[in-house]
């Protein structure tokens, strides 16, 4: 019997001239976990989007297998005929309304009906079942917004086996999950794959292909490179197959015999809800890196420094005077910027373009009135070429740009005020491996220039190869503040913990 | 891709013009005294009050909001006018106290807004139904008639015995609005603002600010807009404007300004203004009654937002 369950051959699909994917050809086992990388806008999306029958595609065919077990060709006018087939996509933001239980949430276009009427027993039952099949221990009474994301997950994959599904893509799994959450889903695969479902598992992070993957697919500037088995590949090589040529990082070196004047410090501060008091120092031309599990507090520092929440506890001092950080406006005057942990709802306005969105808080330098547009245009020139954000013109909508270009743009809009601190949360989440050593190189370049970075991650090797010094917080409180030199990663878990 | 943008903007900019064109060609062919210049005037005149209320509401709009208590600001602000008028004869008086009424409802309408997080539907809902029930308080249901000639001036006074009063005023708010949108800061920090509100916070933008001075501002320009009315109606009626905040949102709409906010055009407004204005005085003239008017009014703004729903999802 032949094991290959969806065949798609020389698919090409083109929009209003620019071809984003050019005769691919791609192939999935039963059973297998396919890892599908590239750099954002590579094809991968695209691909996946005409899999599920999102976009129609301009040429080529579609089989799948039929029960049989011959390959049939296929049609996917709708996402609906595509979930009907049993193919079903896990996005990144998840699809669930937070205000219903779990079982209406898994059965919801599909629900069981008892005289025309929807059978909530019937729906409670079936989806426990569900739930059950991935050994999970709720009730599908339980209301979404009460989950965790690593549980609302599960939901979502428990909607995809309601739908009978064969082939489920995960898109970026784990970019919001703990790492002990990540174990637990790598668990949930395995079960997946056991039951003979493919996986098709779109990520960017190296070590989770490698430990999950069976086979890699890598896509550039919308054609398939290779397809390669994954113990016959390394890191080094997939990473050469993805950006398309070796890439050269320098190192972060941090000259200790630097003047070490403190440029933020916070004294005896609380965060969010916790009862913690901690001091919080942070150097010229140095990038701090600030880890901990979700949950522990990062994200609240970085609002209390920035004035998104007010402080309970506590004084902040910048270049050792005592400042009133009461809003971002009043942050930003004294010189601390925050580049937000969500691009799209926090960072950007999606819908109007690079320009606008790169000088919007550098207006307050310009004039009030009669805001020069030759100005406007230089600045963000000077921007773009600093970052190389690749785009057709400044007035391109950010909504068009592949993430990585959407982050170098909120990056640009915090260099084009040239502060003295500033917070990165999270600054390459969802980002492609180019960018990202882009992105690591521009925070170089400003700790170098005498800049204080502020950079929280829950990525870990992102904290050691990036940071200067690096802080665990744990429950609102900093468990670990020590110099990179003689860390490693179970140091900082173990910190992180306890 | 970023063609398509522009594209769509053309479009819906030649679409709306194409609409305009048609409709003044339809009512030429249909009533003879349409393509008269004492008509085109009227027309004018006829959409001034409209066309400065829309200012405004195009600033709220942008912002994602609304605002429904623009016409019983009108009556409100018409009838308090009346009194001042009749008490103190003085024109000055009366023209501040209409501005710094509207301001001080618009100025509410802001702060409870965004201070207390309330959606500017109902903060706005609850100002229409205050200001509608006080025009009635004061005036115990009676019209408030004035017919001194330094009342009705500006709603229906002339240039040069040719223009009106109220068309000049109608274009001073609009260039004052255009010059705001397209050169100030603060103009821009609307459409930032309307484009995706905690961004903005997050890029050191006082949003709330923002919020309060846009609907102050628009409080204003109804508060000068309802003294244009009472001028043209001769005196405080507290029945006056019924619906009027429902031709300013049509205009605005019509006009290509996104109801989610963050996206619209000054001059598409303008062309929305003058689209509904042609129309309601062509089919006046026509003799269709206002009733029937209501109707294809209601199913003009339902085409508008289809369309724009249609074209912004093909981009």
């Amino acid at each position: 019997m032949n094991n290959t369950i969806l065949k798609m051959s020389n698919i090409s699909k083109q929009f209003s001239g620019v071809t984003v994917l050019d005769h691919v050809n791609f192939s999935l086992e039963k059973g297998e976990v396919h890892v599908l990388c590239g750099e954002n806008g590579a094809g991968k999306s695209t691909l996946m989007k005409i899999l599920t029958g999102v976009y129609q595609r301009d040429d080529g065919e579609i089989f799948l297998q039929d029960e049989t077990g011959e390959l049939k060709p296929t049609e996917f006018a709708s996402p609906k005929a595509a979930l009907d087939t049993g193919i079903s996509m896990v996005f990144q933001e998840f699809n669930l309304m937070d205000n219903m239980s779990i079982a209406e949430n898994i059965y919801i276009g599909y629900e069981p009906t008892k005289h025309g009427l929807v059978d909530h027993k019937t729906i409670s039952k079936q989806a426990d079942e569900q739930l059950k099949r991935l050994s999970l221990n709720i009730p599908s009474t339980r209301v979404v917004n009460t989950l965790t994301t690593a549980e609302k997950q599960c939901v979502e994959i428990a909607k995809c086996l309601s739908h009978k599904a064969k082939i489920i893509i995960l898109d970026e799994p784990t970019s919001s999950l703990s790492e002990k959450e990540v174990v637990t889903l790598f668990e949930l695969i395995r079960l997946l794959k056991s039951q003979g479902i493919s996986i098709i598992y779109i990520s960017h992070r190296m070590e989770e292909i490698f430990e999950i993957g069976d086979r890699i697919t890598v896509f550039r500037d919308g054609q398939l490179i290779d397809t390669v088995n994954v113990n016959e590949t390394d890191t080094n090589e997939l990473v050469k197959m993805i950006i398309g040529r070796e890439f050269k990082e320098s190192t972060s070196e941090f000259n200790s015999e630097q003047d070490k004047t403190v440029l933020l410090e916070c004294r005896d501060i609380s965060v969010g809800n916790f009862d913690a008091k901690f001091d919080f120092k942070a150097y010229a031309g140095e990038i701090v890196g600030v880890f901990g599990l979700v949950g522990a507090g990062r994200t609240e520092l970085a609002r209390t420094i920035f004035g998104l929440d007010p402080i309970r506890d506590g004084k902040i001092f910048k270049n050792g005077q005592a400042i009133k950080v009461t809003s971002p406006s009043s942050a930003i005057k004294h010189g601390i910027g925050l580049v937000p942990e969500d691009r799209k709802t926090q960072g950007l306005i999606l819908t109007h373009n690079i320009r606008d969105n790169l000088t919007l808080s550098k207006l307050r330098d310009l004039p009030w009135v009669l805001i020069s547009r030759i100005k406007e245009i230089q600045i963000t020139d000077k921007y773009m070429n600093l970052l190389s954000i690749a785009c057709h013109s400044q007035k391109q909508m950010v909504e068009r740009l592949s993430g990585g270009n959407q982050q170098k743009v909120v990056i640009a809009k915090w260099l084009s005020l040239d502060l003295d601190v500033l917070i990165m949360d999270e600054p390459t989440r969802g980002v492609d491996v180019g960018a990202k050593a882009e992105i690591y190189e521009i925070m170089r370049d400003l700790a170098k220039a005498g800049k204080c970075i502020i950079m929280i991650s829950s990525d870990l090797p992102e904290i050691l190869r990036v940071s200067h010094r690096v802080k665990v917080m744990h429950d609102g409180n900093i468990t670990l503040d020590a110099p990179i030199t003689g860390l490693n990663q179970e140091i900082i878990m173990h910190a992180a913990i306890s | 891709m970023i063609e398509l943008t522009k594209n769509r903007d053309i479009i819906r900019q030649s679409t709306l013009l194409v609409l305009l064109l048609f409709e003044i060609v339809l009512f030429s062919l249909l009533s003879q005294t349409f393509m008269t210049s004492s008509n085109m005037i009227n027309i004018l005149r006829q959409v001034s009050i409209t066309g400065v209320s829309s200012v405004g509401m195009f600033m709220i709009i942008l912002l994602g909001g609304i605002d429904l208590s623009v016409g019983a600001m009108y009556a409100f602000i018409g009838v308090v006018s009346a009194y001042v008028f009749l008490g103190t004869q003085s024109t000055a008086l009366t023209v501040l106290t209409a501005l710094g009424l509207g301001t001080v409802i618009g100025w509410f309408n802001g702060t409870v807004t965004a201070k207390f997080k309330i959606p500017p539907f109902i903060t706005t809902l609850a100002t229409m139904s205050m200001c509608r029930g006080a025009s009635y308080v004061i005036t115990g249901g009676t019209p408030i008639g004035v017919s001194n000639r330094n009342f009705t001036i500006l709603g229906s006074g002339y240039v040069f015995n040719f223009i009106p009063i109220p068309v000049i005023i109608m274009i001073f708010v609009l260039m004052i609005g255009f010059f705001i949108m397209s050169y100030t800061r603060f103009g821009r920090h609307i459409y930032a603002c309307g484009g995706n509100e905690q961004a903005s916070r997050l890029s050191g933008l006082k949003t709330d600010l923002i919020k309060i001075v846009v609907f102050t501002l628009a409080g204003t320009l109804n508060g000068l807009a309802a003294i244009i009315l009472a001028g043209r109606l001769g005196g405080g009626l507290p029945a006056s404007g019924y619906n009027s905040e429902m031709d300013v949102i049509t205009a605005v709409v019509l006009g290509g300004t996104s109801m989610t906010g963050g996206k619209g055009k000054l001059w598409g407004v303008i062309t929305g203004v003058l689209l509904i204005g042609i129309l309601t005085n062509g089919l006046t003239m026509i003799n269709v009654s206002t009733y029937w008017q209501q109707i294809i009014k209601g199913m003009i703004i339902l085409l508008a937002v289809i369309f724009d729903t249609k074209a912004s999802r093909k981009s």
